[in-house]
C-alpha cells in the first residue's frame, strides 16, 4: 500500500518487478509477432529510426486497432492520465488533494459533454468503427500488460490500468475543447459594464484591431446573403457583481499556420506550414504516426486516445489548424424558484431543473457525492454559498457551452485524412463543430486555402459578450451561421493564406464571433510572406523560428521619449541602453527581451490596476489597446493613479515602471549580466504531466516568446512544426519537444528536443508501400490474424 | 510472482541451513543484496543510467550512484531479515522438539 505519496518501497526497488524494469535497453533490429482473435487480416507495423510507427492493415477495422494498439504500447499511461484529468477522477489516483479539481470537471459537465459526444459518434458507422477498433486495440495492449510491464507512473503513483472505453476518446476531445474553447470574459465584462457604461467597454474593448491584418484579408467580398441575427424585444439585462478569480483565453494557447501557391516557389507547387502552441509536457501532448489502408494513406500527428491524424497530410493534400478562438461560452443568470434549485424561472412559467449525481472516489478515504443542476441552457457550476473555482464563474448561472452540444469531429478528420483535393476537404470540415480552428489546406493540384471553420451560434452582440436573462427565451440560442458562411478563402491574389489566432474577418463580416488575440504574430507573418519569393521549404523552418518582437518594436520608440534620462541611476542607465539600442529581436542570448518583458507588465498594471484591478472582478484592456492608449491619446485620463491626489502622467508611470523593472531584476538575477540574457531568465520548462520532479527537461536556453512566431513562453510553445512541400512526391519535415516514447526509461522519450531547441527539423518517413527494408525501418511488428 | 518472492527465497535458506544469527543475517542479506545490486547496476549501465537520474531526482537522492546502493540495501534488509525470521523459526521449531525429548 502507498503511504501519502510516497510509493510503496520494495515494490518499486525490486529490480524484477520495479522502476528497474522500465529501463529500456537500446532497441534491437527483430520482427516481433503477435496474435489477436478480432483482426480480420494481418497488420504490419514497420517502426523507423524515430520510433514512429507506420501501420499497413488490409482493412479499416484492423488499421484502427492496430493505431490503438502501438498508441498504448507507447503512450498508455498518458492516455489513461488524462482522461481522468478530464473526468474529475484525479483523487482516485491522487487523494484528498485534488477533489476540489476534480469536482469543478464534474460541474462544468466535462463527462456529460463527452457522453453527448460518444452518442453522435455512435450512431455514425464510420465513426463508430474507428473508435470501437481503436478501444479494442488499446485493451489489447492493457490485456498483454503484467504488473512488472506497466508504466513507470503506475509503479510510482501505485496504482493499475483500467480498461480503455471509447468514452474515454471523447473525453480527450472534450478536453482540447475545454482548453480552446472553454473560457469567457462574459462576467468581467458584464461587471466592467455596470462601472464603466458602455461607451468606455466599446472604447478600451474594440471587437476589431487598429489597422486590422485578418486571417480572410480586408475588402473579400461575402459571397453569401447574410441571416438576419435577432435583437431581443425586452431590453433587461442583469447586473452583475460577483466575484471572479481571472479565467481568460490564455494566451499561450495559439498557433500558426500558413500555405503559400506554387506561383511563390521554387519547385511550382505549395508549401503548407503548421505549429500549434501547447502547453509543453512530456509525455508530449502529439503522436506521430502512419496510417495505411486500402483507403488512406495518411502521416501526421495525433492526441494518444485519438483515432485517425488531427495535423497531417497524404499523398494528395495537407492541412494544419490553428485555434479560431471563438467565443462559445455564455452565461445566463437564473431565476430560482427556492433554495432546492428544483425549478427555475423561463418563458414566463416555472421549469424543472434535472440533477446528475456525482461521485468522487477518493484514495484512502470516504468517497464524496456532489449535485449537479442543469436547466436547459446548462449546467450550474457553482452555487450560492460556495468559493469560487479557479474559474470566471458566477454563482447560481447556468453554463451555455457549445462543447455540450452533440457532435462528431473524429468524422471530419476521417474524411480529411482520406481527402484528395479542396471539396473534399470542405465536405470534411463541414462536421466539424468545436473548438473552432482555421484549417490551412494546401495540395498537389496547386490549391492552397483556409477556413475559419466551426459552428457558431448566431447572437447579436450584447447577447455574447455580456451576462443574459436566463428567464428571457429570447436571450437563448436559437439558430447558427450557415457553414457556407464560416469566413473562408480559396486561392486569394496575395498568393498565400495565413493564420495566427488573430480576428478572422474585418468588421464588414456580418457575424459575432468573439473577442480575439492581438495580431502581432499574424501581422509578422503576412508581412514576411509577402516579401517572400522563390520559397523553399526550408525559408518556413526560418519563419516558423523568426523572434523579431513587433509589439516591441510598435511601442517602444513612444516610450523611450518619456524616459527621464538625466535621472536614472548607473543601473538603470545600462538597462536603458540595452532596450534602445535593441533591434526588437527576442534571441536567447539577448538582454533587452528580459527588461521589456518585465517593464511592459509592470506599465500595464500600473496604467488599468487602479481602475480594473481589485478583487480580480473586471477585465483588464489589451496590450494592442493600451499600444495604441499611449500612442494615440498620451493624455487619457487612464493614465492618472485614481487612489492619490496627485494626478500622474504618462510620462510619470513610464519612469517609475522602468525603475521598478530595473530595481526587481537586480533584486531577482544580481547586476546586469548572464543572468540577464533572455533565454536563462525565460528557461523553458517541459514539466512532466504528472509533475514528477525528475521527469521534466527544465530550464532550457531557446529564444522567442508569447506574441512572436516562434512562441515559446515559459510552458508552453510550438508543440508540433511541420512543414509540407506539396510536390509530386509530397515531402515533409517535423518536429516536437518530446519523443514517440511516452517511458521515461527510454531513450525516444526525450529525443527530440535537442532538435527542437535548435530549430532543426526531421525529414519525416512517408512511405507509399510496405517497404519492410527501407534504411530507416529498425523493427517490425506482425499482428497475425487469429485462425 | 510478487516482489517479496526473494524474501519466502532466503527465509527458506535460513530455515534449511540455519548458522547463527548474525551469520544468517549476513548471508540474507548479502545474497539478496548482491542480487539487486548486479541486476539493477546491469540495467543502470547499459542505459547509461537514464531513468536511475530521473528517479533520483524525483526521490532528492542527491547521486543516482545512491539509487544502487538504496536498491542493494533495501533488498539485503529484506533478504537479511527474511533468512533470520526463517532461522528463529527453526530455533523455535527445533527448541519445541529438545524439549519433548
Amino acid at each position: 500500500m502507498r503511504i501519502g505519496l510516497v510509493p510503496p518501497v520494495g515494490k518499486f526497488l525490486d529490480p524484477f518487478h520495479g522502476f528497474w524494469q522500465n529501463v529500456e535497453l537500446k532497441r534491437l533490429e527483430k520482427v516481433y509477432q503477435l496474435d489477436f482473435d478480432v483482426l480480420q487480416a494481418p497488420v504490419t507495423v514497420l517502426i523507423d529510426d524515430r520510433l514512429v510507427s507506420h501501420i499497413f492493415a488490409e482493412n479499416d477495422h484492423d488499421l484502427y486497432f492496430a493505431q490503438g494498439y502501438v498508441t498504448a504500447k507507447d503512450r498508455l499511461w498518458q492516455m489513461e492520465f488524462q482522461t481522468h484529468v478530464v473526468a474529475g477522477r484525479l483523487s482516485e489516483i491522487i487523494g484528498q488533494r485534488t477533489v476540489e479539481y476534480d469536482r469543478f470537471q464534474r460541474r462544468i459537465g466535462m463527462t456529460y459533454a463527452a457522453k453527448n459526444m460518444l452518442e453522435t459518434v455512435m450512431r455514425n458507422p464510420l465513426s463508430r468503427e474507428i473508435v470501437s477498433a481503436y478501444t479494442v486495440g488499446v485493451n489489447a495492449y492493457i490485456d498483454s500488460l503484467s504488473p512488472k510491464g506497466y508504466p513507470i507512473e503506475y509503479k510510482i503513483f501505485d496504482y493499475t490500468p483500467e480498461p480503455w472505453t471509447p468514452l474515454k476518446c471523447m473525453l480527450l476531445a472534450k478536453s482540447m475543447t475545454w482548453m480552446l474553447a472553454g473560457s469567457g470574459t462574459d462576467l468581467k465584462m458584464t461587471n466592467t459594464l455596470a462601472k464603466f457604461g458602455i461607451d468606455t467597454v466599446e472604447d478600451l474593448f474594440p471587437r476589431y484591431p487598429q489597422n486590422p491584418d485578418p486571417v480572410i484579408p480586408k475588402n473579400t467580398p461575402w459571397n453569401f446573403d447574410p441571416l438576419p441575427v435577432g435583437k431581443p424585444q425586452k431590453e433587461a439585462y442583469p447586473d452583475t457583481m460577483n466575484q471572479a478569480l481571472p479565467f481568460e483565453p490564455n494566451p499561450a494557447n495559439g498557433s500558426n499556420n500558413w500555405a503559400v501557391s506554387g506561383t511563390k516557389t521554387v519547385s511550382g507547387y505549395p508549401i503548407l506550414a503548421n505549429d500549434p502552441h501547447l502547453d509543453l509536457n512530456l509525455p508530449s501532448i502529439w503522436y506521430e504516426i502512419q496510417l495505411f489502408s486500402p483507403s488512406v494513406n495518411v502521416y501526421g500527428v495525433t492526441i494518444p486516445g485519438a483515432p485517425s491524424v488531427l495535423i497531417g497530410f497524404n499523398q494528395k493534400i495537407a492541412w494544419g489548424m490553428t485555434s479560431g478562438g471563438d467565443d462559445v461560452t455564455d452565461w445566463y443568470q437564473i431565476k430560482f424558484r427556492d433554495d432546492t434549485l428544483n425549478e427555475y424561472f423561463h418563458d414566463d412559467t416555472w421549469k424543472p431543473t434535472t440533477r446528475i449525481i456525482e461521485e468522487i472516489k477518493v484514495r484512502g478515504e470516504k468517497k464524496i457525492q456532489d449535485t449537479v443542476v442543469y436547466t436547459h441552457h446548462g449546467p450550474i457550476p457553482l452555487y450560492s454559498d460556495e468559493e469560487t473555482f479557479d474559474g470566471n464563474i458566477p454563482r447560481l448561472h447556468a453554463m451555455r457551452w457549445l462543447g455540450h452540444d452533440p457532435s462528431n469531429e473524429f468524422l471530419t478528420f476521417y474524411r480529411l485524412n482520406r481527402a484528395q483535393d479542396y471539396q473534399d476537404y470542405v465536405a470534411a470540415l463541414s462536421h466539424y463543430s468545436c473548438p473552432a480552428q482555421n484549417f490551412v489546406f494546401a495540395d498537389t493540384a496547386g490549391d492552397v486555402a483556409i477556413w475559419h471553420n466551426g459552428k457558431f451560434p448566431l447572437r447579436f452582440q450584447r447577447q455574447a459578450r455580456f451576462i443574459n436573462d436566463g428567464a428571457n427565451p429570447e436571450h437563448d440560442w436559437q439558430k447558427w451561421v450557415p457553414h457556407q458562411h464560416n469566413p473562408h478563402i480559396k486561392n486569394p491574389d496575395r498568393g498565400f493564406v495565413s493564420s495566427a489566432n488573430q480576428n478572422p474577418t474585418n468588421s464588414d463580416y456580418p457575424y459575432y464571433l468573439g473577442w480575439f488575440f492581438p495580431q502581432y504574430r499574424g501581422k509578422r507573418i503576412n508581412q514576411q510572406m509577402l516579401e517572400m519569393d522563390s520559397i523553399i521549404p526550408d525559408d518556413f523552418r526560418l519563419l516558423q523560428l523568426d523572434n523579431q518582437n513587433l509589439q516591441a518594436s510598435l511601442i517602444i520608440p513612444s516610450l523611450l521619449r518619456f524616459v527621464d534620462i538625466d535621472r536614472l541611476t548607473l543601473e538603470e542607465t545600462q538597462a536603458f541602453k540595452k532596450i534602445s539600442t535593441w533591434d526588437y529581436v527576442n534571441d536567447a542570448n539577448q538582454i533587452a527581451p528580459t527588461v521589456f518583458d518585465i517593464w511592459q507588465k509592470r506599465l500595464h498594471a500600473a496604467i488599468w490596476s487602479d481602475e480594473f484591478g481589485g478583487n480580480g472582478s473586471y477585465r483588464f484592456p489589451s496590450s494592442a489597446r493600451t499600444i495604441q492608449l499611449i500612442m494615440d491619446e498620451p493624455n487619457a485620463p487612464w493614465f492618472d493613479n485614481i487612489h492619490t491626489e496627485n494626478k500622474e502622467s504618462l510620462q510619470q508611470l513610464v519612469n517609475s515602471s522602468f525603475k521598478d523593472t530595473v530595481t526587481e531584476l537586480t533584486k531577482q538575477l544580481g547586476e546586469m549580466g548572464n543572468q540577464w540574457r533572455w533565454g536563462k531568465f525565460k528557461g523553458v520548462d517541459i514539466a512532466h504531466l504528472g509533475r514528477l520532479p525528475g521527469f521534466g527537461k527544465m530550464g532550457l536556453n531557446v529564444g522567442g516568446g508569447l506574441g512572436i512566431v516562434n512562441a515559446i513562453g515559459k510552458t508552453s510553445g510550438p508543440s508540433w512544426r511541420m512543414i509540407v512541400s506539396l510536390e509530386p512526391e509530397v515531402k515533409a519535415w517535423g518536429v516536437y519537444p518530446g519523443g514517440q516514447s511516452g517511458n521515461p526509461g527510454s531513450s525516444y522519450y526525450d529525443n527530440f528536443v535537442d532538435a527542437w531547441m535548435e530549430g532543426e527539423l526531421d525529414e519525416l518517413l512517408f512511405l507509399k508501400s510496405m517497404d519492410t527494408t527501407h534504411y530507416r525501418i529498425q523493427s517490425v511488428i506482425i499482428l497475425e490474424a487469429g485462425k | 510472482m510478487p516482489w517479496w518472492s526473494v524474501a519466502i527465497v532466503a527465509f527458506l535458506i535460513g530455515f534449511w541451513k540455519p548458522i547463527n544469527g548474525w551469520k544468517t543475517f549476513g548471508s540474507g542479506f548479502v545474497g539478496v543484496g548482491l542480487l539487486w545490486l548486479i541486476v539493477a547496476g546491469y540495467l543502470h549501465y547499459r542505459s547509461n543510467g537514464m531513468l536511475t537520474i530521473k528517479v533520483g531526482q524525483l526521490i532528492h537522492l542527491p547521486s543516482s550512484t545512491l539509487m544502487l546502493i538504496l536498491t542493494a540495501v533495501f533488498g539485503g534488509l529484506v533478504g537479511g531479515m527474511a533468512a533470520v525470521t526463517g532461522f528463529h523459526l527453526r530455533l523455535l521449531l527445533s527448541g519445541e522438539q529438545n524439549s519433548k525429548k
